[in-house]
């Protein structure tokens, strides 16, 4: 009797989680948000100009487009048009909500973030840099080689280059200066738009089109091609984001506490710093630069399940897939069968977000 | 088993922070460092935790602290800072769960999940665990980080392995109950068999709980030793440049208070 009251207190004690402990509610919204995930993306698919019901799109996705029930015509816009956009859109919008949070765990910092401190813009710069001097004989055997690569990859290389400057000019003696780093994020953020700049004074007509949606952000270019040139780095930094919660979660409380706890905190900081530029210098290379995702997202998960890493990284891919998607569902519906570019949308919904998390945290802002 | 330190020197540009401490640390033992500001207390306290690059030797368990991994290091010391804050919000639970983040805090399985709860009720504070670190007071919040500390070295002696507490101002911003009960943790971690090298800057806690005390003057190790050999009027008048003379009531009629006449 004793030894049955003892398990049973055994088992009250495993199920009902500690006070404080917030891992159960956070692995439940995991859950829930990857439901809400898959509901987004039908609605995603369905949605757009032409209209497809919720019958449709499944019988199309689970015959992978045999089935004559559905015509020809809404195969090829599911196939080739809205399905990359979903996918990509997904990429993209993990990839920003996973570089915010691990930036903003890098920096201890939760206004950290790649679009505000200019990494995104560093990130352009590269791309632009190849879609302009790409046909010049400096850059043009490397783009030969590279093929469709090359823009991701320069986008990269600039995401990492303003990333490594970043963190050098605003860290000092292991403290990261909150106020510096934004006035570095602004300074950086102006020389690459000045570089920008002349390469587009310089570029051809059918650069500057290419250019053109680079300023604005949009997923409406979205292709199996860009889908296959960008996701695998996307997905590479994704993967590598979840080994470095445990870093993260410990240099929260300083980078020598970290060391204390038995962490390596340079391979911490060099391994989050490359997935960042990667995640975000392939984002903006597809997609342009889409703001305040990353801003978004990782506070909203802080106050509902804590900022745990292991638990807001994945949580964040979901939640920042789900948020692009849906801000591309808007960017569609509102001025149809015309579409509003995507960064327009995160910027309308993403701006006054952030004023609010300024206001609350204005105690904060002042160390 | 010691914390060795030889001819530890630590120097930031041309200026020499520390020259030529030299001391030990056995298990067993709770050492107290003392000395006035600037005298270089943490710094000698950092080089120690592995936090600064110095000359001379520090040996940590008969190993060189240079050459072990930060996971290694980690398994024989925890280190207490003197105030941590943060910017996110975690809650205190999740706070001091990070201590077990070595995997050697050396509680078993069903004593583990429990852990953080019963090292706050170490340090006093129960029933604190769902509350938010940043919305608790400076004292409170040392005492979570000190809970954290103790969650990564939960058993003083590991394998036969005496394991060492390193705490810079433990008890700096806590009222009088709390220092004495901080005090009493850091005692009874040294009688199970590990070892405790404490910043202090209360002399009166010093003399009631060290078994070692150094003086720290000018970057220097001005003496070492027991209680009644480094605390004389003439070292502490000489270090703490005042005329001080110990053991002495103030003239009758003045208040006075000492932690050695308190009672938990």
């Amino acid at each position: 009797m004793a030894l049955q009251g003892q398990a049973s207190q055994a088992r009250a004690e495993r199920w009902t989680p500690a006070e404080g402990d917030r891992s159960s509610r956070a692995r439940f919204a995991i859950g829930a948000l990857f439901l809400l995930y898959v509901l987004v993306c039908l609605t995603s698919l369905g949605a757009g100009a032409s209209d497809m019901t919720l019958r449709d799109v499944l019988r199309a996705l689970i015959s992978f487009g045999s089935d004559e029930a559905v015509s020809a015509r809404d195969r090829i816009i599911l196939f080739d048009i809205r399905l990359p956009r979903v996918v990509l859109g997904s990429l993209i919008g993990a990839s920003l909500a996973v570089s915010g949070a691990v930036m903003q765990g890098l920096f201890r910092n939760p206004l950290a973030d790649p679009g505000i401190v200019g990494v995104a813009s560093g990130a352009g710069l590269a791309a632009i840099v190849v879609i302009v001097l790409g046909g010049t004989s400096a850059l043009g055997p490397f783009v030969g080689v590279l093929g469709s690569f090359s823009l991701p990859l320069a986008a990269f290389f600039g995401g990492l280059v303003t990333t490594l400057l970043l963190y050098r000019v605003a860290t000092r003696a292991g403290r990261t200066s909150i106020a510096t780093m934004l006035l570095a994020g602004i300074a950086l953020g102006a020389m690459a738009g000045a570089f920008s700049g002349v390469l587009i004074y310089i570029a051809d007509d059918q650069q500057l089109r290419d250019l053109t949606f680079w300023g604005l952000g949009s997923l409406a270019g979205a292709t199996w091609s860009k889908v296959f040139s960008a996701g695998p780095v996307i997905v590479a930094a994704l993967c590598a984001a979840p080994f470095l919660a445990r870093g993260l979660d410990a240099m929260v409380l300083g980078e020598a506490t970290a060391n204390h706890l038995g962490i390596r905190v340079q391979h911490v900081k060099n391994a989050a710093i490359v997935a960042v530029a990667a995640a975000t210098g392939a984002s903006v290379a597809v997609a342009g630069s889409i703001g305040f995702v990353g801003i978004v997202v990782p506070h909203l998960l802080r106050l509902t399940i804590g900022p745990e890493h292991r638990y807001l990284l994945p949580a964040a891919a979901l939640l920042g897939a789900c948020l692009l998607l849906l801000a591309d569902v808007i960017s569609r519906l509102v001025v149809a069968p015309a579409e509003l570019p995507i960064g327009i949308v995160t910027a309308a919904i993403g701006a006054p977000f952030f004023l609010w998390i300024l206001l609350r945290q204005r105690g904060f802002l002042d160390m | 088993m010691s914390i060795d330190v030889r001819n530890l020197g630590v120097s930031i540009g041309r200026k020499a922070i520390l020259s030529d401490v030299s001391l030990t640390a056995h298990p067993g033992t709770l050492t107290a460092i003392v000395g006035p500001n600037g005298s270089g207390k943490t710094t000698f306290l950092k080089a120690v935790s592995g936090d600064l690059a110095h000359s001379g030797e520090i040996r940590l368990n008969g190993m060189a602290l240079a050459e072990m991994k930060p996971w290694q290091a980690a398994v024989h010391r925890a280190v207490l800072p003197q105030a941590t804050s943060l910017s996110f919000p975690y809650t205190v639970r999740e706070i001091v769960k990070l201590g077990l983040m070595s995997g050697r805090s050396g509680a078993g399985e069903r004593e583990l999940a429990r852990l953080p709860e019963q090292a706050l009720a170490r340090v006093d504070l129960d029933g604190f665990a769902g509350r938010f670190y940043q919305e608790l007071s400076g004292g409170e919040q040392q005492r979570v980080q000190l809970a954290r500390v103790l969650c990564q070295v939960w058993r003083p002696v590991l394998d036969g392995v005496a394991r060492f507490l390193l705490l810079d101002e433990p008890v700096s911003s806590l009222d009088i109950k709390h220092q004495l009960t901080i005090m009493e943790i850091a005692r009874d971690f040294v009688a199970a068999g590990g070892g405790v090298i404490a910043i202090l800057h209360d002399l009166n806690l010093t003399a009631r709980y060290a078994d070692q005390v150094a003086m720290m003057h000018r970057g220097r190790l001005a003496a070492c030793g027991s209680v009644e050999d480094v605390l004389t009027d003439d070292l502490i008048s000489d270090v703490f440049e005042c005329r001080i003379r110990m053991s002495t009531p103030p003239p009758a009629g003045a208040p006075f208070v000492l932690p050695q006449m308190a009672e938990l």
